[in-house]
């Protein structure tokens, strides 16, 4: 290199946020879960799976829910199929429930969604709008608040990185790993796991790899 | 299927090289596989007459090819060819195609042939290779190469004229839209591949043809193109990125893309071949690299890049290559390189690392006079300051004269109407390479731009009158935009303060350039340092002041300076260079204590101090004196932390960490 490397000061200074020990939740049906509510540390009785089954909206997993709306730094969802909701259910009623994640309150200033495209394109402006729309919500609301927020949506998962099958969520520096759609959103029985540490897992930089893709076209197809 | 090894080459593409070394390469089937008697044999024959007489009339009375190819398939079941296997059956069946073509040569018959041949996976590689093998008859070739010319400029009227119906109309739409908006930089991003499939099948496959009979004529193909998609597609899959040799052939044919002054003549293809070299640079190192491996890879890295530019350098606008190409990779590297951990492009390792080298090799081919430090005359509004980083790095490698600063100092002076003229714009646009990623304090950017202003002046006279040229902007961060409508009443707070966020940047890497100079400075570097301290605090205290949102870097750009007056401004810390260390009094002001005096109240801040002071090695006793000369009860402010992380735990922004490193304090204090 020409130019010679320089000396160096480390003034930044990341903090580590807390990441809760490793649990595994369901998502149920009001009064089905833990403490009345809906998320359960074991597999909901068959009741709680039929409530939920025929619900629209499904419940959200509400731990997850909570947590990305005290989020610090950061949400970023990868999942192919997070704005498609069953047959029957409203597509406002699937956009409503994830932009409950992002409050006018919200702290963290990068929110990143990477999904599958719609065969409508016409259903990504609206999509682009809504959360647009929330993003200026929250910087009009909060004019103290330290940075602006800014919520991306990226529909390239599958053109761009179509290597994925699970879904995953970082909120901070947790690691969430979701059988069926980020959140909880999916009406059938799912599951999902928190408390992973990203860092430990690279999850932030599998994220961002994803997020950029390798530039190869589609691959693989899903299969549940 | 034969395996075969290929033979090691001078300069490979690292994919190349591995394709060579690790695996086989595997070759399908080949015409020149089949004995040459058994195909003069049955070439000899009336009924291989007859098949190619089938295939004229076929043409001749517009049979549709999906009708024509069974008829002919039946031809080679009869008992004329039944010796034959039946490899060798297709391959007289492209023989007779050939044969056809050479009696009605034209664009339609071509057509014609080539999609007789498209139901099957071995005909279209044996008519490539037939047709390959016939061009060396000289009046075959020409006539071949004319027809090509023939269905490039067919494909260039009809763009994605093969493409699937619903994408037919899309092939136009990407020409129009090139022709409105041609742009060099879109050149160099090259992501033309991501939407080929309107584009994909417009040559009807002349192009790897004509690339296997004369690359010369194959660019002049390439030419006629006038929109960018097709000529990615014809470079990349037509060998470009499976051979060194292919693309330096490639390159070396390449029409003038640029004339002396720089400026770019809208010629696709060199741009296209520049950034497909650069692509190729895929050396893969994992995250536990051993340091031979990235020792290797870091070598490897510096000869490929030699290797492109020998290629560019023989071109006779392989200047104006450099001058163009080179603000690209900057513009890359800069934001690569800042977003690593220490940024600097050290090794194979580093981001941007790629970019640079191939940066200074570009420039270690210039001649020392013929660089000119003025941007080109056509340069996209991006190009300007990414020019002057590149002409620094000019002047250190080549040790010239430092470029001078004055356009990119003259660009931030702004009156409170210019921020939305097209003088604000401009800044914007100027400014948004090095704002790229996260903003840091000590950027590659800015440390790139700072040694061009510190050389020109004395820093601290330097900084004076560049602070107080952006007023302006400081107006816009602390009471908005006046001008700003649409509901987006934070973007220009937003964009004002990113460029603060710049300039305090260059302010802080021009400090560090006169705490440890590349190039010895023509004025007195103490007496700099000295003023320049201050004004940098001042600065960072007024945009703690009128700038929330981004007081996560202010924060830590006062501990940048806090840091700098504690270890290397008090003679600590500096790697011992043959450059003079300058010691500032101990009582100039600010002192740490000082830094350390303007954070009481802020309990979060004084523990990262703390924690930031030990991680960079400050003096613990010079630390703690500073404490207690600053009044601080740090015990107290341990236990509010304490309490802080209590409540709740996710929301502080300090951790255990601090704490610790707060507490081993403690006992000095």
């Amino acid at each position: 290199m020409a130019l010679a490397p320089p000396p160096f000061v480390n003034a930044g200074l990341p903090v580590k946020r807390p990441v809760p020990k490793p649990q595994i939740l369901w998502p149920s049906a009001i009064g089905y879960g833990d403490n009345g509510g809906s998320d359960l540390v074991r597999f909901p009785p068959v009741g709680a799976i039929k409530a939920r089954h025929s619900a629209s909206p499904p419940e959200s997993l509400s731990a997850f829910r909570d947590t990305a709306r005290t989020a610090q730094d950061r949400i970023l969802i990868l999942d192919d199929y997070l704005f498609k909701p069953k047959k029957d259910q409203a597509l406002q009623s699937r956009y409503d429930k994830i932009l409950d994640w992002f409050p006018d309150r919200l702290v963290a200033n990068d929110v990143r969604i990477l999904t599958n495209a719609h065969a409508d394109e016409s259903e990504h402006h609206l999509i682009q709008q809504k959360f647009a729309e929330r993003a200026v919500a929250i910087n009009d609301k909060s004019r103290n608040r330290q940075g602006i927020v800014t919520i991306e949506i990226n529909f390239n998962l599958k053109r761009d990185f179509g290597y994925v099958h699970d879904r995953f969520a970082i909120v901070d520096d947790e690691l969430w790993h979701f059988g069926a759609t980020v959140g909880g959103l999916h009406e059938e029985l799912n599951a999902a796991t928190r408390g992973w540490d990203s860092e430990q897992h690279e999850a932030l930089r599998f994220f961002n790899d994803a997020w950029r893709g390798d530039g190869n076209s589609t691959r693989g197809r899903r299969h549940g | 299927m034969a395996i075969l090894h290929g033979d090691a080459v001078m300069a490979e593409w690292p994919q190349e090289r591995r394709r060579r070394s690790s695996k086989p390469t595997i070759i399908t089937l080949r015409l020149s596989d089949i004995p040459e008697e058994v195909l003069r044999e049955a070439r000899a024959t009336g009924a291989f007459l007859s098949l190619v007489q089938a295939v004229v009339d076929g043409f001749n009375a517009g049979t549709d090819p999906k009708v024509q190819r069974p008829e002919l398939s039946a031809r080679l079941q009869s008992e004329d060819f039944a010796a034959y296997g039946e490899n060798v059956r297709d391959a007289i069946l492209a023989l007779a195609c050939v044969e056809a073509f050479r009696q009605a040569p034209s664009r339609e018959m071509w057509a014609f042939l080539w999609s007789l041949t498209s139901d099957s996976w071995s005909l279209p590689i044996l008519l490539e290779q037939a047709t390959v093998s016939a061009s060396t008859d000289t009046a075959f070739r020409s006539s071949f190469i004319a027809t090509a010319r023939d269905v490039v400029r067919y494909a260039l009227e009809n763009p994605g004229h093969r493409a699937v119906s619903k994408r037919k109309g899309s092939g136009t739409d990407h020409r129009e839209h090139w022709r409105k908006h041609p742009q060099l930089s879109a050149l160099w991003r090259n992501d033309f591949l991501r939407g080929f499939d309107p584009f994909g099948r417009d040559d009807d496959h002349v192009l790897s043809i004509a690339v296997q009979i004369d690359i010369v004529e194959f660019i002049r193909l390439l030419e006629i193109f006038d929109y960018p998609e097709s000529v990615a597609i014809a470079l990349t899959w037509c060998g470009a990125i499976w051979k060194f040799e292919s693309w330096a052939a490639m390159v070396s044919a390449a029409p003038g893309a640029f004339d002396k002054e720089g400026r770019w003549n809208g010629s696709l293809i060199l741009p296209l071949l520049l950034s497909i070299a650069r692509e190729q640079f895929q050396f893969p190192l994992r995250n536990d690299a051993t340091d031979q491996q990235v020792s290797d890879a870091t070598a490897e890295i510096a000869k490929l890049a030699l290797e492109v530019t020998r290629v560019v350098g023989r071109r006779p606008d392989a200047l104006s290559c450099a001058t163009r190409w080179g603000a690209w990779l900057i513009r890359n590297g800069i934001a690569a390189v800042s977003a690593n951990a220490r940024p600097h492009p050290s090794d194979a390792k580093s981001q941007g690392f790629i970019d640079i080298s191939i940066l200074d090799a570009l420039i270690s081919d210039i001649p020392t006079d013929l660089w000119k430090a003025e941007p080109v005359p056509d340069a996209e509004p991006w190009e300007c300051w990414c020019h002057l980083a590149t002409g620094v790095v000019v002047a250190y490698s080549k040790k010239t004269p430092m470029p001078s600063p004055r356009g990119f100092i003259g660009d931030w002076e702004l009156s409170p109407e210019g921020w939305s003229s097209s003088a604000g714009r401009t800044l914007k646009a100027r400014a948004m390479p090095f704002e790229m990623g996260t903003p840091r304090a000590d950027g590659y950017g800015p440390r790139l731009l700072a040694l061009s202003v510190v050389e020109a002046d004395s820093a601290d006279t330097i900084w004076t009158k560049f602070w107080s040229s952006t007023a302006t902007l400081r107006e816009i961060v602390e009471f908005g935009d006046a001008d700003e409508n649409g509901g987006l009443g934070w973007q220009g707070r937003s964009d004002a303060s990113a460029l603060l966020m710049l300039q305090f940047s260059v302010g802080l890497m021009m400090l560090d350039h006169l705490i440890q100079p590349q190039r010895t400075l023509p004025y007195d570097r103490r007496w700099a340092m000295e003023r320049l301290l201050p004004l940098l605090d001042e600065a960072v205290r007024e945009m703690m002041a009128i700038d929330p949102l981004n007081g996560k870097f202010w924060i830590e750009a006062r501990r940048h300076l806090a840091i700098r007056r504690a270890t290397w401004l008090s003679g600590r810390g500096l790697p011992q260079t043959n450059i003079d260390v300058i010691t500032l009094d101990p009582q100039a002001r600010p002192t740490l204590a000082d830094f350390v005096r303007d954070l009481i109240g802020d309990t979060e801040g004084l523990l990262n101090l703390v924690q930031v002071a030990s991680l960079n090695y400050v003096d613990k006793h010079v630390l703690a004196a500073a404490f207690r000369e600053a009044g601080v009860d740090l015990e107290a402010e341990i236990e509010i932390a304490k309490r802080l992380l209590e409540i709740p735990p996710q929301a502080a922004s300090l951790g255990q960490a601090q704490i610790d490193a707060a507490v081993a304090l403690l006992t000095l204090t």
